[in-house]
């Protein structure tokens, strides 16, 4: 059966989501549009306007800027890139839909995905609803600049 | 008495399944193409799920009998959005001919009527009462489809089976309460001074509660998550304006409620349902005592034995896979039309989702796939129109200004002009998807896009020595982007293109 395990998705296992009651978790599935990919799909394109907040529910994914992969962090620190996946738990897109601009870098499905997917304009309400998830985001986003190494 | 029926089971090219609109229209290009294949059915006539749907009779999708353009051209599918994209006079803008004046929404019978009509029109014809039910594929990668009238073998195959499929979520005990699809056949009237609870707060359940308005004593819309019409949103995917009295009823005080609440059980007694819920926006748990229920949680595309073969689905098992030309993205020769062609999402620019769940969207994929199957299975390539390079930029802003694909289907399907020593060419309607994240010689396709502040602006993707760059547009007045500043603009984009 190539059933994607949509029909079981345990939010409440991400840790973006893992503070939520059942009835928010209900209520924030209604929220997001599931999406797939198939290895090599592009999911956020470098420069384009419009792009979204995703959430990886399986799968992985490159990160990449001008075509290189390059870990996030080290574009902050400076330090030389290093490739650098996404996997089941992260979320990307953010950056450019809180600055407002066209996203920086392409994400590329490396395996067959699965995803959560909100539309950008939508994240600035979703989190002022539900501000434990602006605090595991801020809490990911603060990992992400103190240790690069430890969120790959 | 012999079977005068078309298409006896036997060996095809091609087999498409299905007439509803989908099917219907994927077979006019198709034929048009000249390609040929068999079109069967399990239902007596055409028309698809139009033959049952929806419930209260008038469809949500406008076809306005008097636009700004003549009725027939092109540029009016803009304005009707249920009849079949075709390019003979003879059988354009047809659902306006079977309606009768009083509303700009048509009645289910005159969609349905009108999509005889096309089928009869355009010729259009299939094997009806001929009912799919097996999948097999051979080593060779040839298909066998069973079917009540015998078996089918075929390369490739189009399933335009509609998504009417009744679908619920995991709530202990809705599986005792009827779904959307299971009270079609039920008299309004036995709804009378009841107190009804409906699960679901999307157009079919916006539907129904519309329609119970003048019968049920209290309604009561209940999801988790809360209402955002198509007026707030943008989007056409959203429960539209036509629906939305229940919503102004409940604003109102005036017996209707709509509430977020995830639903822990639904238990049935003597005296009908309690629905037990908590509320996602506060005020804790809650429990509901009504006479009825009615499950509007969506529905599922009829997929039949396609996982067992291969096909992958997605959304809560409810949607193929697809690639951006509406293939199966696990088992290819398999492709998908109509209502399930929203498994492929589209680039979700700012948000926009594809427009393929009603007519409006879907019937301009099925003309784009109909010339991809011809493309990449029988080498069969449309004669692309040889343009003036010096009218490339204007042909491309009164594309934007007024194509109908366009602006069903924004952000999604775009029109696209390729550059070549000096000459240009028309590729005609593009998929955007495939545009952007394909290499090819250097080209330009232009769409129409909704920003998040509502803002409607053309968008050109430039493609120059294999890289796609956007560009955004500004607004116009009255859409109308032919204005000097965006010639100019353009102009100095497409500079040099095609070397």
């Amino acid at each position: 059966m190539n059933r994607l395990p949509t029909a079981d998705i345990d939010l409440a296992a991400l840790t973006l989501f893992s503070e939520l009651t059942s009835a928010e978790l209900d209520a924030i599935t209604q929220e997001f549009e599931e999406e797939h990919a198939q290895p090599g799909t592009r999911l956020q394109r470098e420069g384009f306007a419009g792009s979204g907040f995703n959430v990886i529910i399986s799968g992985e994914a490159d990160w990449l800027v001008a075509g290189q992969r390059v870990d996030r962090s080290a574009t902050v620190f400076g330090l030389p890139p290093k490739p650098v996946t996404l996997r089941r738990g992260d979320w990307f897109g953010e950056l450019s839909v809180l600055f407002g601009e066209p996203s920086i870098s392409d994400v590329v499905a490396l395996t067959p995905m699965h995803l959560l997917v909100l539309p950008g304009h939508e994240l600035e309400g979703f989190l002022y609803r539900y501000p434990k998830v602006m605090f595991q985001l801020l809490k990911g986003q603060s990992r992400r600049l103190r240790d690069p190494e430890r969120w790959k | 008495m012999s079977d005068k029926r078309p298409f006896p089971p036997g060996d095809y090219p091609l087999v498409v399944v299905g007439t509803g609109p989908g099917g219907l229209q994927v077979s006019y290009g198709l034929r048009r193409l000249g390609i040929e294949h068999a079109l069967i059915s399990k239902d007596a006539g055409p028309g698809g799920m139009f033959r049952r749907f929806p419930m209260f009779g008038r469809l949500i999708t406008c076809s306005r009998p008097r636009a700004i353009v003549d009725c027939g051209c092109p540029a009016y599918f803009r304005y009707d959005w249920n009849s079949m994209v075709t390019d003979e006079p003879a059988h354009q803008a047809l659902v306006t001919e079977f309606m009768d004046g009083d509303n700009y929404f048509p009645a289910r019978e005159e969609m349905e009527r009108s999509l005889a009509a096309f089928a009869d029109r355009a010729g259009v014809n299939a094997r009806y009462d001929c009912t799919w039910e097996s999948t097999l594929r051979e080593d060779d990668g040839t298909f066998v489809l069973g079917t009540s009238d015998g078996e089918y073998r075929t390369k490739v195959l189009v399933f335009a089976v509609g998504m009417i499929e009744p679908w619920r979520p995991p709530t202990p005990g809705i599986e005792d309460v009827p779904h959307y699809v299971d009270i079609a056949e039920r008299e309004v009237d036995s709804f009378a001074g009841k107190r009804v609870f409906i699960i679901g707060k999307r157009n079919s359940g916006f539907e129904i509660a519309d329609g119970l308005l003048p019968h049920a004593c209290q309604l009561i819309l209940g999801s988790p998550h809360g209402v955002r019409p198509s007026i707030a949103t943008g989007f056409p995917t959203p429960p539209r304006a036509r629906y939305l009295q229940p919503l102004e009823d409940a604003l109102f005080g005036g017996g209707t409620f709509v509430v977020n609440v995830a639903l822990e059980r639904i238990e049935r007694n003597a005296d009908g349902y309690r629905v037990h819920a908590e509320g996602t926006t506060g005020l804790g748990k809650v429990v509901f005592d009504v006479d009825e229920v009615i499950a509007c949680t969506g529905f599922a595309t009829g997929l039949g034995d396609l996982r067992e073969l291969g096909v992958q689905t997605f959304y809560k098992d409810r949607l193929p896979t697809q690639t951006p030309y509406w293939e199966s993205a696990t088992v290819p020769g398999i492709y998908f039309a109509g209502t399930a062609s929203q498994g492929q999402a589209g680039m979700r620019k700012h948000g926009w989702p594809s427009h393929s769940a009603s007519v409006g969207g879907f019937r301009f994929n099925a003309m784009v796939q109909a010339r991809h199957i011809a493309s990449s299975h029988f080498g069969i390539e449309v004669p692309r129109r040889t343009l003036d390079p010096a009218t490339v930029v204007d042909y491309l802003l009164e594309q934007a200004t007024s194509d109908a694909a366009i602006w069903s289907q924004q952000s999604n399907l775009a029109r696209q002009v390729t550059f070549d020593n000096g000459s240009a060419r028309d590729d005609g309607i593009a998929v955007l998807l495939d545009f952007v994240d394909s290499s090819g010689p250097d080209a330009v396709a232009i769409t129409v896009e909704t920003t998040a502040d509502g803002t409607l602006q053309p968008c050109a993707y430039v493609r120059r020595d294999g890289d796609v760059a956007e560009h955004e547009f500004g607004p116009a007045w009255m859409n109308d982007f032919r204005i000097e500043e965006n010639q100019k603009r353009l102009t100095e984009l497409l500079a040099g293109l095609g070397g």
